[in-house]
């Protein structure tokens, strides 16, 4: 009570939280995802429902050797990994109470759709705009029998071939056979090979006679690399080592801590010291959270076209000396980092970036040996993954190494936008970047071979957070679609920003060398958003209160 | 005299809005409701990109003078609840928890009228010609404002209309000014002489009490303790009032035409530094970079007022 007592140390309830929300699949041997939607007419078929599925539903429970836990008691990975949330109005149709209802935040209430000015995404009700939207998104009215009411994610191991293992069809058939009896349907209307489901997967790539899972997106990048780390997400011994380059920076140098659980988990403190706010009763919303999921169309053509038209310019005027260092390096300063995954802030030059590549071609061998690694191989891979993600912006205030408008920095500045950046022995931390962050889900869909805009691929982004609007529409409306917060005015991110005729983006020279800074002008719409929606993620005590009918907020 | 800043004049205006309603085609109307009614009508200007290109005029914009205005009405305090005390103390005063507290209440509702424009010192002559270009350029939506309020019946020209802003005057005491772009040296308040004044009337007083042994010195010295301390608020009083420095002389000054011209240049600017890139890149050579920048300059104008401007109460992309 003192404030000076040591904290009582308790495990989160794993068992009780969505597995999802604690683990990227695909870094633990899921590379293949489907994602399925419902709708609910009937709300006695959608509580059996729910409870059908509830028993399969995949928890944040460690699986012995693969989270590094040497007890014999984990349980084993599942074939397929099950969970489930639901759209506001797909609580409202399984008939929640009132009070239960009202108390969630308005922008989960208004779901994605509504919320299209603060995302910038087009308006859906302007005749003068194609809706460029998949079918199944199109739905205004969210209690007809076509809306989205729920969302069921399948998560499947893959073959030696690269094809999605069977458990994946099986549990799809076991999934399509609940709604049987009618009240749920699966809904229809994706653009992709089967209009019956989303699908996902990591890209591919040949490794001998087996087709292996790759970390890259469609534009080249390797993605998911820096994703937060918060309490109680780690077994007690890796929390300190994954807290660094994912979690906070401490005031006064104190380093690298994980971030408080309640800016992901509802229920627990957060950042601010307090419980972020949620609906009655608290044992339904304990252990729950939110997810925005959206499907981001890419303009792969567009993006290769424009690079190599800047590349030129760029080469031109000194930048680089080789057309492949020109590209590269505009790639590069557009995201914050190399396509290898490499950070401006660990290799600031074209040729420091290959030489550090030519260090760690180990990596990928150590990454496909899995949980088979000698204590030394693991240790390598870990000092490889800090080396990607243990950086910080202080010393780099003007953004001659990393833009300041990049990709990285804007979604996550870390110490950037502290006050007393750039003063004079400033020790700098990440204290106005703690409540902005997101846990990144999600992985490509579509066709990898096309380079071109119109073929049907892209990501399936998930973002998980405790406010949807504090965080996720947040970062999406501040820092992508906004550069305020970095001094650059309207001007939005370079890689996934909403584009306004002129729209651009400054590579800063540097004051030191006398460096003329570089503008990439008449920036064209590389990402477009096909739609998706707003849904929360439910503990399984608040799934078997959904399915018993006893959500109680009296 | 925080009323004047760094060039800039800040004015407040606490007009009261009348209570009696407003019979009109047989219906009665709240004149706080019609102000409200008339401010939502005056359209804010072309300030984002979404009402870019409406068309739409807000009327301080026909001049050139006013950085920022602001109007609302200030429908009374707020009730905070019931003021807590001590519930021991208030047993032992007597206090009643079951008798209600008064519920303080403005007498009428206000009209609040804030504005930060062009001025050359601060002084009356200020704010009344100030009163004259509104008076002049927007009149009809002043009017339709300010009819609402007490006495302004009896405005009917620009001089009316100065005495009666001059009458809702209350001094600004915390002007927000936006165009410094440096720190300019603030006038500071030295607080070492007080306190050393402080000190030796205290050690004054204690060592005289004790040579004289009585307790008379003592109670001067509280007392002079207490001058000095008046002498102290007084001092941090005046310094409050001395109005903030203006942009050092090389600076531009951050007069409304300086700053609209200030942000056209940096935006064409960066459109001639875009141009620039693709002919220092391309074959064309330093004399067509040289040829370029001299039209840049012939277009922009950049060093005088004179020439291409961004038109005041729009943004430009």
């Amino acid at each position: 009570m003192n404030g000076k007592s040591p904290s009582m140390h308790r495990e989160l309830d794993l068992a009780d939280i969505q597995g999802n929300i604690v683990r990227p699949y695909g870094r633990f041997g899921f590379p293949v995802t489907r994602h399925l939607f419902f709708n609910i007419a009937d709300p006695g078929a959608g509580r059996r429902f729910v409870e059908q599925v509830r028993h399969v539903v995949t928890t944040s429970v460690r699986w012995g050797a693969i989270d590094g836990e040497a007890d014999p008691n984990a349980p084993p990975r599942p074939e397929v990994c099950v969970n489930i949330g639901f759209t506001f109005y797909g609580l409202y149709a399984l008939a929640l109470p009132t009070r239960t209802l009202r108390a969630f935040p308005e922008e989960f209430i208004d779901g994605m759709a509504k919320r299209w000015s603060i995302l910038g995404d087009p308006d859906p009700s302007d005749p003068a705009k194609p809706d460029r939207r998949d079918e199944i998104w199109r739905d205004a009215d969210s209690l007809s029998h076509h809306a989205v009411h729920a969302w069921v994610s399948l998560n499947a191991k893959t073959n030696a071939d690269g094809t999605p293992a069977a458990a994946l069809e099986e549990r799809t058939h076991w999934l399509m056979g609940l709604t049987s009896e009618g009240g749920v349907t699966l809904l229809e209307g994706h653009a992709g090979p089967n209009r019956a489901f989303q699908d996902s997967s990591a890209i591919m790539a040949r490794d001998g006679d087996a087709m292996l899972p790759t970390a890259k997106e469609h534009f080249g990048f390797t993605d998911g690399i820096s994703d937060p780390a918060f309490a109680g997400q780690y077994v007690p011994a890796m929390e300190p080592v994954e807290a660094v380059g994912g979690g906070k920076i401490k005031p006064a140098g104190k380093g690298w801590g994980s971030i408080a659980t309640g800016e992901f988990i509802l229920g627990h403190a957060s950042e601010a010291q307090e419980y972020p706010p949620s609906a009655a009763p608290w044992s339904f919303t304990r252990n729950g959270t939110f997810m925005a999921y959206r499907k981001l169309h890419q303009n792969v053509g567009s993006f290769l076209a424009y690079a190599d038209a800047q590349a030129e310019l760029f080469r031109g005027l000194g930048g680089a000396d080789t057309p492949e260092a020109a590209r590269e390096t505009v790639m590069a300063k557009m995201v914050g980092r190399w396509r290898s995954g490499i950070p401006l802030a660990a290799a600031a030059t074209y040729a420091e970036a290959q030489a550090m590549a030519a260090q760690w071609t180990d990596v990928p061998g150590l990454q496909r040996k899995g949980p088979n690694r000698t204590p030394a191989e693991s240790k390598r891979l870990a000092d490889f993954e800090a080396m990607l993600t243990d950086f910080r912006y202080a010393g780099d205030e003007h953004g001659a190494t990393c833009p300041v408008a990049a990709h990285i920095r804007r979604v996550n500045p870390r110490d950037a936008l502290d006050p007393t950046s750039g003063t004079d022995g400033a020790v700098t931390d990440s204290a106005l970047t703690n409540r902005r962050r997101i846990m990144r889900r999600g992985a490509p869909y579509g066709d990898n071979a096309a380079k071109d805009d119109g073929s049907e691929h892209g990501v399936i982004f998930m973002a998980i957070c405790s406010s949807l609007f504090r965080q996720f529409e947040f970062v999406q409306q501040q820092w992508v679609q906004y550069g305020a917060s970095f001094n650059v005015g309207n001007d939005t991110d370079p890689l996934c920003g909403l584009r306004r005729p002129g729209a651009k983006f400054v590579i800063p020279g540097d004051p030191a060398t006398g460096k003329a800074p570089f503008i990439c002008a008449d920036i064209p719409q590389f990402v477009e958003a096909r739609g998706g929606d707003y849904f929360f993620l439910p503990s399984l005590t608040a799934l078997r209160q959904i399915a018993e009918g006893s959500v109680d907020p009296t | 005299m925080p009323n004047f800043d760094a060039g800039h004049y800040f004015l407040t205006v606490l007009a009261p809005i009348r209570t009696d309603p407003l019979l009109r085609d047989g219906q009665s109307h709240s004149r706080r409701h019609l102000v409200k009614e008339a401010l939502s009508a005056i359209p804010t200007g072309e300030r984002t990109v979404a009402s870019q290109g409406a068309g739409q005029d807000n009327p301080f914009a026909r001049a050139t003078r006013t950085h920022f205005a602001r109007l609302f009405v200030l429908d009374d305090v707020v009730f905070n609840g019931r003021a807590s005390g001590d519930s021991l103390l208030d047993r032992i005063g007597g206090v009643d928890p079951l008798v209600p507290q008064d519920v303080d209440r403005l007498s009428t509702p206000f009209l609040i009228f804030c504005a930060d424009f062009d001025a050359a010192n601060g002084a009356d002559s200020d704010l009344r010609s100030y009163a004259e270009e509104l008076w002049s350029t927007m009149r009809p939506e002043i009017t339709e404002v300010f009819q609402h309020c007490y006495a302004f019946n009896a405005v009917k020209g620009p001089d009316a209309f100065y005495d009666y802003l001059k009458k809702c005057q209350v001094e600004t005491t915390m002007p927000f000014n936006d165009y410094w772009s440096e720190m300019p040296v603030l006038h500071g308040f030295d607080v070492k002489p007080y306190l050393a004044g402080a000190g030796g009337v205290l050690a004054l007083a204690v060592i005289a009490a004790l040579v004289m042994w009585e307790g008379w010195p003592l109670l001067a010295g509280l007392a002079g303790l207490v001058l000095v301390v008046a002498l102290g608020i007084r001092g941090v009083m005046a310094a409050a009032r001395k109005p903030l420095p203006a942009s050092p002389a090389s600076a531009p000054q951050p007069d409304l035409p300086t700053v609209l011209k200030s942000l056209f240049v940096q935006r064409a600017f960066t459109a001639f530094a875009i141009q620039a890139q693709a002919l220092r890149a391309g074959p064309a050579g330093d004399q067509a970079l040289h040829d370029s920048f001299g039209a840049f300059l012939a277009a922009t104008q950049p060093l005088g007022p004179g020439g291409p401007t961004q038109p005041p109460g729009v943004i430009g992309v």
